[in-house]
């Protein structure tokens, strides 16, 4: 697989959609510290920390990972390349780490790219400080870089399996799009409070009185309750977007801290799309 | 005979189309094998079967004398190289950048061969263009240089003069004949192209839906061609009446047009038909070709 690896990596770095991935990320990176800058001159006394910029590349990194996998992978089944592996004698199973490989390091090095301007940015003095700990910035950065391997890996299960450069392509933008959606629709479904908050508000009655009406909180309809909500709470924590919005965003909210667990989740995950990426792709007609 | 590959009753099936139907083929060491069959008959679906990017449905081969079933398949398979349909190459990047990338995934330690596969299939002088911008007939060359990038001593070609110009099927063939004569390459080449692979092939495997009909050597072939004198006469009714009178073999193919069989006394057949008012326009003699032979063959096979 070592030679498999050597010739893939070449290609990689010689990929241009891969550079301007990189180049997309980093821009991002600076776009978000500038206004993070800005923000801090506009408003000096305002303490304005970069924690919510850390992560927030991490949520379009499925969209450009589903571009550069695409492309990476759909370029070999379009020009038949995958063809003179397999003939030379490089069995399937190896193909198929091999492009998981390469294709986690090119995530995990745009990913990479992202976070180093966002905390040189702050290292440096242009944006304020961290509010967070440096052992929990460590923490966080290292569960994310389990959870784009995670979502790296579902992309290169299903762009092994559509032999189609523009249809694997497709899917996979559109796959990360959904699960974009899906997180939020998961994320803030869990959200929801289980009473409503109670409040008053003034009316003014026949006679001319302010009258205080006051109205109790009553039971959300939209609260989720035993085993949907465990369903809910499962892919909450397991699917990548969903961490990545966990890790994200500072709710005071009643939902339970699981961001310890999210490395473990996200190995589960490389492991099961793996386990049947390989399985399908050992089975698949190659043309 | 030593055999670089030997199949045994190769059956794939998609759903209820069988493409192969019990194929059963021997690709002798050294030679030049020309697979031929017309569309659909399950050419490349063979190809594809050895070359592992398929599984049969039942049946197996034996490349180097390694089943296809037996975990070191891939290691004879190292000893091979394949063109499949269309040439295997990366589009974005030169002739020399595709030499080199092959060299990786073989784990060869060196680019040093590169430059000389460049030239045996002459694309040195292609530089910095990118194979997107290459003729039909580069591609093809270049996808052949790929295939031969690990040294292999068999070669398998499918189609590769489709859609070539003249030109470019000249190049093919001179290089394929190259490999064969000089390196001792054995060459498994499917074609449309009768007459082009009658002009390279030492063995033919005739394949039709799904199984080899006819498997032979091109001496074979050329005994069972017969030779036979076209002519073009005014009144081919008449013509039949004379040879079925001299009891020579013919066959009319139209009103004027009959191939006869044999090399009777011309001079007596002449006259024997200015009696019957029929004059004698042209003659020719004439081989039976590949082309006919397998019309006939792939004829007679439906039939059965």
């Amino acid at each position: 697989m070592s030679k498999l690896l050597r010739a893939d990596f070449v290609r990689l770095f010689k990929s241009k959609i891969f550079w301007l991935a990189m180049i997309f990320m980093a821009g991002l990176a600076s776009f978000a510290s500038w206004t993070k800058w800005q923000d801090s001159q506009d408003f000096p006394d305002h303490y304005n920390p970069p924690d919510g910029i850390l992560l927030a590349g991490a949520g379009f990194i499925g969209i450009v990972m589903a571009v550069v996998i695409g492309v990476f992978i759909g370029t070999d089944y379009s020009n038949g390349t995958i063809r003179n592996k397999h003939v030379i004698g490089h069995s399937r199973t190896a193909m198929y780490f091999s492009n998981l490989i390469i294709c986690v390091t090119a995530a995990e090095m745009i990913h990479i790219a992202y976070l180093t301007i966002i905390i040189g940015a702050s290292v440096l003095g242009i944006t304020r400080e961290f509010e967070m700990s440096a052992g929990n910035i460590a923490a966080l950065l290292l569960t994310s870089v389990f959870t784009v391997a995670a979502l790296t890996s579902v992309f290169v299960l299903v762009s092994m399996l559509i032999s189609s450069r523009t249809a694997g392509s497709v899917t996979l933008i559109i796959l990360s799009l959904a699960l974009i959606i899906a997180a939020n629709t998961i994320h803030y479904r869990l959200l929801e409070k289980e009473y409503t908050k109670p409040y008053s508000y003034t009316i003014t009655n026949e006679y001319g009185e302010e009258v205080e009406i006051e109205q109790e909180s009553v039971k959300n309809p939209k609260y989720l309750m035993g085993t949907k909500r465990k369903i809910y709470q499962f892919f909450d924590d397991i699917l990548p977007n969903n961490q990545i919005m966990q890790m994200t965003e500072d709710y005071e909210d009643d939902l339970p801290d699981h961001t310890a667990y999210f490395p473990v989740y996200s190995l589960v995950l490389i492991a099961v799309t793996t386990g049947a990426g390989v399985l399908l792709f050992r089975r698949k007609d190659l043309k | 005979m030593e055999y670089v590959l030997k199949t045994n009753s190769l059956c794939k099936h998609y759903r209820h189309f069988k493409a192969l139907n019990g194929l059963t083929m021997n690709v002798p060491k050294g030679a030049i094998y020309g697979f031929v069959g017309k569309n659909g008959a399950g050419k490349t679906t063979l190809i594809r079967l050895i070359c592992g990017l398929q599984h049969p449905t039942s049946g197996d081969f034996e490349l180097y004398g390694i089943k296809n079933t037996d975990k070191t398949i891939s290691k004879s398979r190292r000893r091979m190289g394949a063109v499949v349909e269309t040439p295997s190459i990366y589009l974005d990047m030169t002739a020399e950048d595709n030499l080199k990338q092959q060299c990786c995934f073989l784990g060869v330690p060196s680019f040093d061969g590169v430059q000389d596969l460049l030239k045996l299939v002459g694309l040195e002088n292609t530089g910095k263009k990118k194979a997107k911008n290459f003729s039909l007939g580069m591609r093809q060359r270049l996808g052949i240089a790929v295939a031969l990038c690990g040294n292999p001593d068999f070669l398998i070609l499918d189609e590769p003069i489709n859609g070539l110009d003249p030109q470019g099927i000249i190049e093919i063939r001179e290089l394929i004949l190259k490999l064969n004569r000089e390196q001792q390459i054995t060459v498994l080449i499917s074609s449309h192209i009768l007459d082009e692979l009658s002009r390279l092939a030492t063995h033919y495997g005739f394949i039709d839906s799904g199984r080899i009909i006819k498997e032979m050597s091109a001496e074979e072939l050329e005994a069972a061609c017969r030779k036979c004198v076209r002519m073009t006469v005014t009144d081919t009714k008449a013509l039949a009446r004379v040879l079925n009178g001299m009891g020579i073999e013919y066959n009319i193919l139209d009103s004027t047009t009959a191939d006869v069989y044999a090399n009777p006394n011309f001079t007596k057949l002449t006259l024997a038909l200015a009696e019957e008012n029929c004059e004698v326009i042209t003659m020719e003699e004439r081989d039976e070709n590949l082309e006919s032979f397998y019309v006939n063959l792939v004829g007679g096979a439906e039939h059965e």
